[in-house]
């Protein structure tokens, strides 16, 4: 009986702590390369949970599969009883993927997520400014694809701009570059590479 | 009683003249007439008829009549009833005198006045009635009442009668009177009505009409005191002293006989109250009866003190019964009261019959008797003075006590002398010369004993000892006797005897004895030289036992003898003993005896007036005595105790502290050092001032100690090496009264709206700038020096606790250099604080976020976590990256906070807004400033509008405050 009066008081608790701080997370990478020869992340940060700021600033990244001169990656968060926002976002500048495949001054993704009374998420911001894939540049200027736009990237495999995967009422990824490497006869996915990532979730 | 008086009757007996009643009384008061009721006399004896008189049938303007033959007492009250013909009070005044014309001057006071049918009767009263002649020679002093009238009667007459025990005041005494009026022509009833009395009080009534020849019963349970009638009037005045309070209605009646002519009669009662009853004595007060009497320490103080128990006037109160208390008052010597100090009043006095003092002897001592519920009373001073030996020894050095001497007997063998009628002191010293015929020393003892036989046991020394030609002379001498009765004997029996036994018998001799104080009491110490020498001349010789030393104050007693009796010139320098010349028909002797001031040699020279017809021998002795010690001191006393004083303040009068012997007596000789020191110490006091002091004549004097803290109880400690401590009487140090502030502790530096720490703390001290631990009054604090204008905040009047008030929660909202508090309370000179500062209060915000903005001159994406709590340096860390166009991205990197601040947001929120160095694009760090609003966006409620966010970097790059198009932020402060 008293073992049982333990257990509803600590449940109490946990209950009174989850209704006044709605816990934040938050992630942004740079680039991130998982091949059968490479496996890199550069300027991944990671939200602590308790909320704060954590940035990342990388001169340069050269890697076969990408470079890029310089990118910088923030996340930040706050817990609070009125409200608890996360964002995160990936700043690159001069990105060439796969040997010019895919090109584009800056890349930047960003996401914010929120639960102020009611929850949410953007990813208002993202974008790509002379983006080019397969030598074709696609807009002009800043330009923001479509959510999960798809362009086939032959003897490649494709690339998803934008790639947007909502994760509850306050979370949100956005790949602004996810390329998905398949194997020209086979079709199999043989790695993957990411370019201006960027999550915030509010509450999961 | 049923009396029935028939005024024919008694007028034809009388002649109309007074019928007075058996009462009368020559001499007392209380005898009483043989008409009282007797059951008067039993109830009330305190008010009773005294003297009696009336008369009737005069005419002219006055009416009266005087008491004869018997005055009445001074005291008592007269009651007078006037009555004549006529229709209205013609009465003028009412006075008394004696029968010679000398006016008297009591005071009569009208009382009741009725009239009907041509007749008229007034009755006056007067109390306490006095200066006439009690009791009187005869008739030229006796007293006479008068009735003056304005207008002539034609007929009248009065009753008088005078009563002991009445109120002497006379609005206490007249209680409730009417009177009343009727007719009849047969036996009628007439009374004035029934009237209230109280118990003991008189009832006087009186009754006339205007029938000389009716018949009157008296009512009912009276006392006649006068009947009076005439041809044409007739009328009685009764009385009665109820025993008990109630109402009395007196009634007559009239037997008249005039069935065609009705008949008036006239009736006043009147109550006169007893005097009041004296109040049983109450002790409220003592008073030694008999006076503490001086004596010696240890003695009974006689005769036995007795304390009474007194009333307000004075007078002793037998009844009182409670016990009486007495203890010492004024205490001179520090002594302790013993005997039976609690006695129960017998008779109301309390008697004291064994008190005594102990060792201590002192000047002015007083005892206090007190009682439960009475005031005490202190006695008059009485001395406990040292006994006589230890007087004569410390006080006077050597002298003469008492002496006697005698030749004879013949063929003896013993010589005895006492001292008669009043032995030596205790103590004293005796030198016995025995002289006698014979050639050697033949007295192998000296003793002493009472008259009675009574052994005593002194040692008497052999000194000097000197025989030649057949004569000899011994000196002995004993020191410190005792075992014997101090006091005069008349009877002898208890007489100091002093006595030789010789060897052998002797045919003549005598002996010298004389006791002196003050000498060493040991014989050793006592004896400084003797001398002793014989001689023979047939002129003139002088006889000398040749010098001897003499200490200072030393006794040097001398004694001669010669065979023959011839002229005897004594030493010039020497007080010759009244028995030292001594002669019969075989020897001549002398003896003398000097207290010598300084010291040197002494040679007493006696001159023998031998000559040719008589040649003779002479022999002489002397004898050198030292003085008795001074006493040793032995133990300390304060002599002057320390007085209930002021913390800080000299000890006043100088506390004394004498150096004394056992006795009690302070020891002069005394010059060692003593010292004092706290004993009791209730309240952690400090002993200040000289206290080592060297006595100068056994008295050492501290006249500058002060003790600083405030308590009640202390005790000082008196020390000095060798001798027993003293530890004075409690005194107490009051607080020296608070008089001025200050600020124990100061206000600190502090930021606007931060409470002053450590907190304030506000003293009351006293002049001396010693806190005032007792003083617990409110003190208030308020701002002195306010350059910003600034609001104190906090609990401003605090009640000071042990003498400070603790302000702990004060604070000033605005920022200033120069501040000062002022302290004040009610009575006290108030303070001002030493100046202080009040800073602007330190960033106290914090603010994080992260997002984008996307002006049209390019893009910016950020993240920062400042946290302004801690600083400076203030921490947190911040990322921008911005470009815009077609510009190279610029990224804003390793940020170096140094400022934070906030203000409000116009949209409702708050901005935050740091400032520090940062390095663009890895350059050098450049400054930077930084600005976050949090304005709610997205989602909070913090305000309206988005959130925004802006950096500026020594002006090149510069997004200026701009809406976040994703992120937000959170800032607080």
């Amino acid at each position: 009986m008293k073992g049982l009066t333990k257990l509803v008081v600590a449940l109490s608790l946990v209950a009174g702590a989850l209704h006044a701080q709605t816990p934040v997370s938050g992630q942004a990478l740079g680039a991130a390369v998982r091949t059968l020869v490479t496996n890199l992340q550069s300027g991944q940060v990671t939200l602590p949970s308790g909320g704060g700021f954590v940035a990342a600033d990388v001169d340069a990244l050269s890697a076969p599969e990408v470079r890029v001169d310089a990118l910088t990656t923030m996340t930040s968060g706050a817990m609070d009883t009125l409200a608890s926002t996360a964002q995160s976002t990936a700043h690159l500048e001069n990105v060439n993927v796969l040997n010019g495949l895919i090109t584009a001054e800056t890349v930047i993704a960003a996401t914010s997520s929120w639960v102020s009374g009611a929850a949410g998420w953007n990813a208002e911001g993202s974008s790509f400014t002379n983006l080019a894939v397969n030598g074709v540049p696609l807009g002009s200027g800043d330009y923001l694809p479509a959510p999960n736009t798809r362009v086939n990237l032959p003897g490649v495999g494709y690339v998803v701009l934008n790639e947007q995967i909502a994760n509850g009422a306050a979370g949100i990824t956005v790949n602004m570059i996810h390329v998905v490497l398949q194997n020209a006869l086979t079709g199999l996915t043989t790695g993957e590479i990411i370019v201006a990532s960027a999550s915030s979730s509010v509450g999961n | 009683m049923s009396k029935r008086t028939t005024f024919a009757v008694l007028a034809s007996l009388l002649a109309a003249t007074l019928v007075p009643v058996g009462c009368r009384d020559s001499v007392s008061p209380e005898r009483r007439g043989p008409l009282a009721p007797q059951f008067d006399a039993a109830a009330a004896p305190d008010v009773a008829l005294d003297q009696a008189t009336g008369l009737v049938g005069t005419s002219g303007t006055a009416l009266g009549q005087g008491f004869s033959p018997t005055n009445p007492h001074n005291g008592d009250a007269i009651v007078a009833t006037f009555f004549w013909r006529g229709s209205t009070n013609i009465i003028t005044s009412v006075t008394d005198r004696l029968a010679d014309g000398t006016p008297v001057g009591n005071t009569y006071t009208l009382v009741e006045y009725v009239q009907a049918s041509g007749m008229s009767m007034a009755t006056y009263v007067a109390t306490n009635v006095q200066t006439f002649p009690d009791p009187n020679a005869g008739w030229n002093d006796q007293l006479e009442v008068q009735a003056h009238l304005s207008a002539a009667v034609t007929d009248g007459g009065v009753v008088l009668s005078a009563y002991t025990g009445v109120n002497a005041v006379s609005a206490a005494a007249l209680g409730a009177h009417r009177s009343a009026i009727g007719s009849g022509s047969s036996e009628t009833t007439a009374g004035p009505g029934a009237i209230s009395v109280n118990a003991g009080a008189l009832v006087y009534g009186v009754t006339v009409s205007n029938d000389g020849v009716a018949g009157l019963a008296q009512p009912p349970g009276f006392a006649t005191t006068i009947t009076v009638s005439d041809a044409e009037m007739g009328g009685e005045g009764d009385y009665t002293v109820p025993v008990s309070a109630g109402s009395v209605d007196p009634k007559w009646t009239w037997f008249f006989n005039a069935p065609s002519a009705p008949r008036t009669w006239l009736a006043t009662a009147l109550a006169l109250n007893p005097a009041a009853a004296p109040q049983p004595a109450v002790a409220t007060q003592l008073a030694f009866t008999v006076q503490p009497s001086g004596t010696t320490p240890g003695n009974t103080i006689a005769p036995a003190v007795k304390v009474a128990a007194l009333d307000d006037a004075g007078n002793t109160v037998p009844s009182f019964g409670d016990t009486i208390r007495l203890a010492l008052g004024n205490n001179p010597g520090g002594g302790t009261l013993s005997g039976t100090k609690a006695v129960k009043a017998v008779g109301g006095v309390a008697t004291f019959s064994n008190l005594s003092i102990d060792n201590k002897v002192g000047n002015g001592y007083t005892l206090v008797a007190t009682a439960t519920g009475l005031t005490g009373a202190t006695s008059t001073a009485f001395d406990i003075a040292a006994p006589a030996e230890f007087h004569t020894a410390a006080a006077t050095g050597i002298a003469l006590d008492q002496q006697n001497g005698a030749l004879g007997p013949t063929n003896s063998t013993m010589i005895r002398k006492g001292f008669n009628p009043t032995n030596p002191r205790l103590g004293s010293t005796i030198i016995a010369t025995f002289y006698w015929l014979g050639s050697t020393n033949i007295i192998p003892t000296v003793s002493d004993h009472l008259a009675d036989g009574t052994p005593v046991g002194n040692n008497y020394h052999l000194v000097a000892n000197v025989s030649a030609d057949n004569i000899a002379m011994a000196t002995f001498v004993a020191t410190n006797v005792q075992n014997f009765p101090e006091g005069t004997f008349p009877t002898g029996e208890k007489i100091l005897v002093v006595e030789a036994t010789f060897s052998a018998q002797i045919a003549d001799g005598g002996v010298l004895i004389s006791s002196y104080t003050g000498v060493d009491p040991v014989f050793a110490q006592a004896l400084a030289g003797f001398a002793s020498r014989s001689g023979s001349g047939s002129t003139a010789t002088l006889a000398d036992p040749g010098p001897i030393g003499v200490s200072a104050g030393g006794l040097a007693y001398g004694a001669t003898m010669a065979n023959v009796v011839v002229g005897l010139t004594q030493p010039a320098d020497f007080t010759p003993l009244n028995f030292g010349p001594m002669s019969n028909n075989a020897i001549k002797t002398d003896g003398v005896f000097s207290v010598r001031a300084s010291a040197g040699l002494v040679d007493p020279q006696w001159t023998w007036g031998f000559d040719q017809a008589h040649p003779g021998t002479w022999l002489a002795s002397a004898i050198a005595l030292n003085p008795a010690p001074p006493p040793a001191a032995t133990h300390l006393v304060f002599t002057v105790q320390p007085s209930n004083t002021t913390a800080g303040s000299t000890i006043s009068p100088a506390v004394q502290v004498a150096a004394q012997d056992d006795a009690g007596l302070t020891v002069t000789s005394f010059g060692g050092s003593i010292t004092v020191a706290l004993g009791n110490n209730p309240a952690g006091g400090t002993l200040s001032g000289t206290k080592t002091v060297t006595a100068v004549n056994g008295v050492a004097t501290f006249s500058t100690l002060s003790i600083d803290n405030a308590g009640n109880g202390y005790t000082l400690v008196a020390t000095a090496t060798g001798l027993t401590g003293a530890t004075s009487a409690p005194f107490n140090v009051t607080p020296r009264p608070a008089t001025h502030l200050v600020f124990a502790v100061q206000p600190t530096n502090t930021t606007a709206g931060s409470t002053i720490s450590p907190a304030v703390h506000v003293a009351a001290q006293d002049d001396a700038g010693v806190t005032v631990t007792s003083f617990g009054g409110s003190i208030t604090i308020a701002l002195g020096a306010n350059p910003a204008g600034g609001t104190l905040s906090g609990t401003k009047i605090v009640t000071a606790v042990n003498g400070v008030a603790t302000f702990s929660d004060l604070s000033i909202d605005r920022a200033g250099n120069g501040y000062t508090l002022v302290a004040t309370a009610t009575g006290l000179t108030g303070a001002t604080s030493a100046p202080f500062n009040i800073a602007a209060p330190q960033a106290r915000v914090d603010v994080s976020g992260g997002g984008r903005i996307d002006p049209a001159i390019g893009k910016t994406t950020f993240g920062f976590d400042v946290d302004g709590r801690s600083g400076p340096p203030f921490q947190g860390d911040m990322q921008v990256v911005y470009h815009g166009g077609t510009s190279p991205m610029t990224r804003i990197h390793s940020v170096v906070i140094d400022g934070v601040t906030s203000s409000p947001d116009p949209r409702g929120g708050v901005c935050i807004t740091w400032t520090g160095s940062a390095r663009v694009n890895n350059g050098d760090p450049r400054r930077f400033t930084a600005t976050a609003c949090d304005n709610g966006q997205p989602g909070s409620s913090h305000g309206a509008g988005p959130d925004r966010f802006g950096i500026n970097v020594d002006g090149s790059v510069n997004t200026g405050l701009t809406d976040l198009k994703g992120g937000n932020t959170d800032a607080r402060q």
